[in-house]
């Protein structure tokens, strides 16, 4: 069958794809399909089904609809949507002397199972995870969202990679305008492949540039649920476990999904000492460099001869000495990340203990600068989603400190917050509820209060209804 | 980006321009012209500056979308505008070198040692360049972020200082008749009149049903912070103004309080929480002086006219004006007269011409009226 050959013709291998020859009382045609993508058992059953065809069929569509009943079927009748149906793990159908294609979804590829994510472990609450196919993340959606309001738009994108690109979101919520501005900003996007949900966040976000993120970032389908329930837009991309939400505010990264099946005092205390381990995080470093080369007598005289005599006789100085220790310690985190799980626990020992405490013992570095770095470290993982940021600015703050002392970090700081007050996450103040001050949603921020008393929606994420409680 | 300020933020503007930089040296100032009759003049000029803010926001409220250059222009033309807003930029100039000036002292003579001012102040316009390429949202914002700071890092302050102060020390008012006072109202000008400062906010707040309310408060606010941390100096310094020199400042004092050996002088730190008020005014008064600039050039370069303000805000502090007492003898030099009218009549003078032009908007509109009426 000449149409056969020349959809085969467009791969390089056409070797990969099988071509099934059938033939039924009323027709004859072919088969194609990607064995490595497809279910075989429904492959045998839509043969079986075709070949059984005892009545004369009109036309494609009636094919389709009366029997293709195996799978969900679509009529096509270009060859570009044909080709497609095959890489994507369909089959297509090809009836001699009748134009168009019938596309039959008879997608199977394995995939990972549903587990708990390992980037956000919980203590209560639901332990399902997203997973690499946008089929299952969708369901796992679908499953908690069962209002007729829930909408899903399918792109594909990326010339070579065929990406199927999910818009979810709830039509009565979400606000028009910030859907829309997600389509087009997806729907422009001209490149080879989309591999993981960051290569979308990139094209999507307002500053693409910029340090720190405008998009959340999710593996847990409960987080994106609650998210779209305040009328943000989820986008979730084939192949990827990380789901992402449209517009953020940075206060959502101090918040965890835990936080609301806890007691709301104890939800606010967490995120307080959240906001506290940022600070320390970023300022601790600065601040001890600081101190120590221009403002000692900011310390009290106790702390002054400790930290003196622990100082003493080590060669760096204050400044170089604590970026060496914080390079140190990104060097023992990045090696961590990537060095095998079965060395990675001897890596950490040797890191940790052979080279901090070698190098405090041989007098290269000291004590007290250990320690400071160490707290700040732990303080970064406070806010798992900021830890990239918060590594950058701990760096700029401690040369900031170093260089100039606490003028210099006010300075730095006021400039943070001028960047950060002047981006808007599509048309989201990003320090909203503080700046602009938002009064009813500072309810959900630093503080929670208990759900009973969050009676709307945040208003400051744009949205369609106010009112989540009657 | 929403470009227009919320009433919020405005108050909080006007709340931290009401209080910036006059509850660090200027105390410290007055105590040796004026004695424990400081007070008198730093009410007196309080009580004048919360008049201009009621001209401000009447302005405000009454022509919500109109900016100042509209206004100025719309009441004497576009040549008395540039001239009026030329002659505001220079004192605004002069203002934003003598802030400058106070955070130089601050830093250089109570937490540094040694520094090099020359290479610091960089940063400083870095930051004023940065602001001044945003909206004024952008600082409207970053106001809400530091008010609190500031607010408890002063309550703070007033805490520390507030033990042991010789209250009585603050009597007899007036011990020398109105020389002393006359003689430091006319001494310091330039140290007040910050409601000038917010006329760039004229046209670009969302005014709500509580934005007198909102602001007024803060005002007072500001206003009773700046009393009670002058009541705290004046009383403290009223019989040894002779031991204060130039550089002599409210952290002196804290220095006794804290038994700082012990606990070390943490209230530095307070003092840089409370000092992001001077830097939130600086921003607004670059920002005031970039967008003269832009109105008087006809140009809207986002970076190229920060950057020429803040190349001659460089030169000026760097080379001319070298040290804290070549500033403190601008400020108090003949300039200080020049520039009295900037201060205190520039808000009841774009008040005056709104009044004018908000009279004559409403007389036409009711003549249109009544000449439809007619017709019908």
């Amino acid at each position: 069958m000449k149409r056969a050959d020349f959809l085969l013709e467009k791969f390089s291998t056409p070797d990969l794809i099988v071509r099934r020859n059938f033939k039924s009382d009323r027709f004859d045609g072919v088969l194609l399909y990607n064995p490595d993508l497809t279910d075989s058992l429904l492959i045998q059953e839509l043969l079986k089904s075709l070949e059984d065809v005892r009545e004369n069929v009109r036309n494609l569509q009636q094919l389709a609809s009366r029997f293709v009943v195996v799978a969900e079927s679509k009529v096509v009748y270009e060859n570009e949507d044909a080709t497609e149906g095959i890489l994507n793990g369909d089959t297509v159908i090809i009836i001699d002397k009748a134009n168009g294609y019938v596309v039959v979804n008879t997608r199977k590829y394995d995939k990972r199972a549903i587990t708990e994510p390992p980037t956000s472990n919980v203590m209560q609450g639901p332990r399902e995870g997203f997973v690499e196919d946008v089929k299952t993340n969708l369901a796992l959606i679908e499953r908690r969202l069962r209002t007729p309001s829930l909408a899903v738009e399918k792109l594909t994108v990326g010339r070579r990679s065929g990406t199927c690109v999910a818009i979810a979101y709830l039509s009565d919520v979400a606000d028009e305008s910030v859907v829309k501005k997600i389509r087009e900003r997806i729907g422009n996007i001209d490149v080879d492949g989309i591999i993981d949900s960051n290569y979308v966040r990139a094209f999507v976000e307002d500053r693409p540039m910029s340090v720190f993120a405008q998009s959340a970032v999710s593996e847990k389908p409960d987080v994106v649920c609650a998210k779209m329930l305040e009328g943000r837009v989820a986008v979730i991309v084939d192949g990827s476990p990380m789901v992402l939400t449209f517009p953020f505010l940075l206060v959502e990264d101090f918040q965890s999904g835990e936080d609301y099946y806890q007691r709301s005092a104890f939800s606010t205390f967490l995120r307080i000492v959240r906001f506290l381990g940022v600070i320390t995080a970023i300022f601790l470093p600065g601040l001890y460099v600081a101190l120590q080369i221009f403002h000692y007598n900011i310390i009290p005289m106790r702390f002054v001869l400790t930290l003196m005599s622990s100082v003493n006789g080590i060669p760096f100085k204050p400044l170089s000495e604590t970026v060496f220790v914080i390079l140190l310690f990104e060097l023992i985190r990045e090696a961590g990340i990537r060095t095998p799980r079965a060395v990675g626990m001897a890596m950490s020992i040797v890191g940790a203990l052979v080279l901090g405490e070698t190098a405090v013992k041989a007098g290269i570095i000291s004590s007290p600068a250990v320690m400071i770095v160490a707290l700040s470290s732990l303080s970064l993982y406070t806010v798992p989603n900021q830890v990239g940021t918060m590594s950058i600015l701990r760096i700029v703050f401690t040369l900031l400190g170093g260089l100039g002392g606490l003028y210099l970090i006010i300075c730095g700081a006021t400039y943070v917050v001028m960047y950060l007050t002047s981006i808007d996450s599509f048309s989201t103040p990003y320090l909203s509820p503080f700046a602009p001050i938002n009064t009813e949603d500072i309810k959900d921020s630093l503080i929670r209060v208990s759900l009973p008393r969050m009676i709307n929606r945040p208003s400051s994420i744009p949205n369609k209804n106010k009112r989540r409680q009657k | 980006m929403n470009k227009q300020l919320s009433s919020t933020q405005f108050a909080i503007l006007v709340f931290i321009c009401g209080m910036a930089i006059k509850m660090f040296m200027l105390p410290a100032l007055m105590l040796k012209v004026s004695g424990r009759d400081s007070i008198v003049v730093m009410a007196f000029y309080l009580v004048i500056e919360l008049i201009n803010v009621l001209f401000l926001v009447y302005t405000l409220c009454r022509n919500p979308d109109k900016t100042f250059y509209e206004i100025v222009e719309s009441g004497i033309g576009k040549i008395g505008s540039i001239i009026t807003v030329i002659y505001f930029t220079l004192f605004l100039l002069l203002k934003i070198l003598l802030m400058i000036g106070e955070v130089k002292v601050f830093f250089s003579s109570s937490v540094y040692e040694r520094i090099s001012w020359d290479i610091m102040i960089i940063p400083l316009l870095v930051l004023c360049v940065g602001f001044a390429s945003k909206p004024l949202t952008s600082l409207g914002r970053s106001s809400e972020i530091f008010a609190p700071l500031i607010v408890l890092s002063t309550v703070i302050l007033s805490l520390l200082l507030s033990a042991n102060v010789p209250i009585s020390n603050l009597l007899p008012l007036f011990s020398n008749g109105l020389k002393s006072s006359v003689e430091g109202a006319l001494t310091f000008p330039v140290w007040f009149g910050d409601v000038s400062l917010l006329l760039v906010c004229l046209g670009n707040v969302k005014v709500s049903k509580h934005t007198v309310l909102k602001t007024v408060l803060m005002r007072l606010l500001s206003v009773v912070f700046v009393l009670v941390f002058s009541v705290i100096m004046f009383s403290t310094y009223a019989d040894i103004t002779d031991l204060i020199d130039y550089g002599h400042n409210v952290s002196s004092m804290t220095q006794y309080s804290l038994g700082s050996h012990d606990y070390g002088r943490f209230d530095y730190i307070i003092y840089c929480f409370w000092m992001l008020a001077v830097l939130v005014k600086i921003m607004l008064n670059f920002y005031a002086m970039s967008q003269n600039v832009r109105y008087v050039s006809g140009k809207t370069a986002r970076f190229i006219i920060p950057i020429i303000i803040a190349i001659v805000v460089y030169v000026l502090t760097v080379f001319v004006l070298k040290n804290e007492n070549a500033m403190y003898s601008v400020s108090t030099s003949v300039l200080r007269f020049v520039f009295m009218p900037a201060e205190f009549l520039l808000p009841f003078f774009t008040f005056i011409l709104a009044v004018i032009k908000f009279r004559k908007a409403e007389h036409q509109e009711k003549k249109e009226g009544d000449g439809e009426q007619k017709t019908v």
